[in-house]
């Protein structure tokens, strides 16, 4: 369902917790309103297949049941089935440009709610364990941002109101 | 020109709601369903919008409501003072907000969303003494007062900008010193000439200052309503900085919550979203 196979458009939009994949050049993947959530493309340029994931938490111990119906509030279970939709695809692990855009507020001390911060550690420590690279990112700040995938270039965008448009 | 003289020549922008602010004040005495009516018939306009609200919306599919009398029946007290709030404001709330860097719709989305996080705290906290329908309507009017600023300080903003970044100033801090009061007191000031109750003054005036000692549990719960918003991407204004951990820890301590009931609190809001686009959507 979240895999878009041979229609073709223009905008494909991931909602907050929810993943798209693509391997329609003339698409542009985009997600909205990224505050402490994390947005996570994933590109292959060779065969040009790609995907995007919007998650909202970082693990999915705070609430199983719903990890079960909806994946994708989480990293933990979110990051594994966006991976799956691109191998799907055609994608291949060595190939993929891994870009991430997100995690606001990020509070520099222990034992406060911070979402952003824990959602970037919970990403980093699935990424080291299964040998996968960011190879761009734009985290942190107090702001919001709208995170953008090209699907013919791979080059992803991020747009913060008021301030310059950021490529990854 | 001050910014109470502003706020006094405005006098359609600020208008008294006077249907929701009677239904408020009798809140905390729960009022006969015959009370509630009478008090909403009071406005012809306002009755036509509820039953359209309860009959496309709520009752949408089924037996349609045909009186306001069967929507206070069915919806319950804190229901219909949840939408004629809605109603009321939302026009004067869905305006675009240059000085904040809001675009239209986004301050109005922001503050239904913060109602809805502020209902679900409540319900995991025991250190409120309001219940849901307050926390709600608390957090639907914490930013009322950014309306105001906005249009205070429009001619005059790119201005704004420059002294708080010179500054290294908040905007909140900001609108302090240039204006004498920022958007949470300008809220709760518009609130007291509304005629509101104290508890709902103090959660709009405080909603930035959670560890003021004279901030009340209300005002925390707004705080953390306003950070889980913020957390969920809604609303960013320009020159804001992240609340310090301090607040929020204070905040959480006052209302005995942890960061997973928080994060629970995020799901919760996020499963509801489909009711924030209806209440968009309704304007």
């Amino acid at each position: 369902m979240n895999v878009v196979r041979g229609i073709p458009g223009n905008k494909v939009i991931v909602r907050m917790a929810d993943m798209k994949a693509s391997n329609q050049v003339d698409q542009e993947i985009v997600t909205y309103s990224l505050g402490s959530c994390l947005g996570i493309a994933l590109y292959d340029p060779q065969i040009k297949v790609g995907g995007m994931l919007h998650v909202l938490l970082p693990t999915s111990t705070i609430d199983p049941e719903k990890a079960g119906k909806l994946p994708f509030l989480f990293v933990n279970t979110g990051v594994p089935l966006l991976f799956r939709a691109v191998y799907e695809l055609g994608a291949v692990k060595a190939r993929l440009m891994v870009k991430v855009a997100g995690g606001a507020d990020m509070q520099l001390t222990n034992n406060t709610f911070n979402v952003g911060e824990r959602n970037l550690i919970a990403l980093t420590e699935l990424f080291a364990h299964h040998g996968v690279r960011i190879c761009n990112r734009a985290v942190g700040g107090h702001l919001s941002r709208t995170f953008r995938l090209n699907m013919a270039t791979g080059s992803a965008y991020v747009e913060t109101p008021g301030e310059r448009t950021l490529q990854l | 020109m001050k910014i109470d003289e502003v706020l006094l020549e405005n006098t359609e922008l600020f208008a008294t709601p006077e249907v929701a602010c009677k239904l408020t004040r009798l809140l905390k005495a729960a009022p006969f369903n015959s009370e509630v009516v009478s008090i909403v018939h009071y406005d012809p306009i306002l009755t036509a919008q509820i039953l359209k609200v309860c009959n496309t919306v709520i009752f949408r599919g089924r037996e349609p409501i045909s009186s306001v009398e069967e929507a206070v029946a069915r919806l319950g007290f804190a229901n219909i003072l949840r939408i004629v709030w809605q109603i009321s404001i939302g026009e004067r709330m869905n305006v675009p907000l240059p000085v904040y860097g809001m675009e239209v719709g986004q301050l109005w989305r922001h503050s239904i969303t913060v109602g809805i996080a502020a209902e679900e705290i409540r319900k995991l906290t025991s250190q409120v003494e309001e219940d849901g329908a307050t926390a709600f309507t608390a957090g639907l009017l914490h930013d009322f007062g950014k309306i105001m600023i906005n249009m205070s300080l429009l001619p005059m903003y790119e201005e704004i900008h420059d002294y708080s970044r010179s500054k290294d100033i908040s905007l909140l801090e900001a609108e302090k010193i240039l204006l004498g009061m920022d958007h949470a007191e300008l809220g709760a000031s518009i609130l007291t000439r509304w005629l509101q109750p104290d508890s709902l003054v103090r959660a709009v005036a405080n909603h930035h200052v959670p560890e003021d000692p004279s901030s009340t549990a209300l005002s925390c719960l707004v705080h953390l309503a306003d950070v889980c918003t913020h957390a969920l991407g809604s609303a960013y204004g320009w020159g804001e900085n992240a609340p310090p951990a301090i607040k929020t820890n204070r905040a959480m301590d006052v209302l005995k919550v942890d960061s997973s009931d928080l994060e629970r609190v995020m799901i919760a809001v996020h499963m509801r979203t489909m009711e924030i686009e209806v209440f968009m959507s309704i304007l």
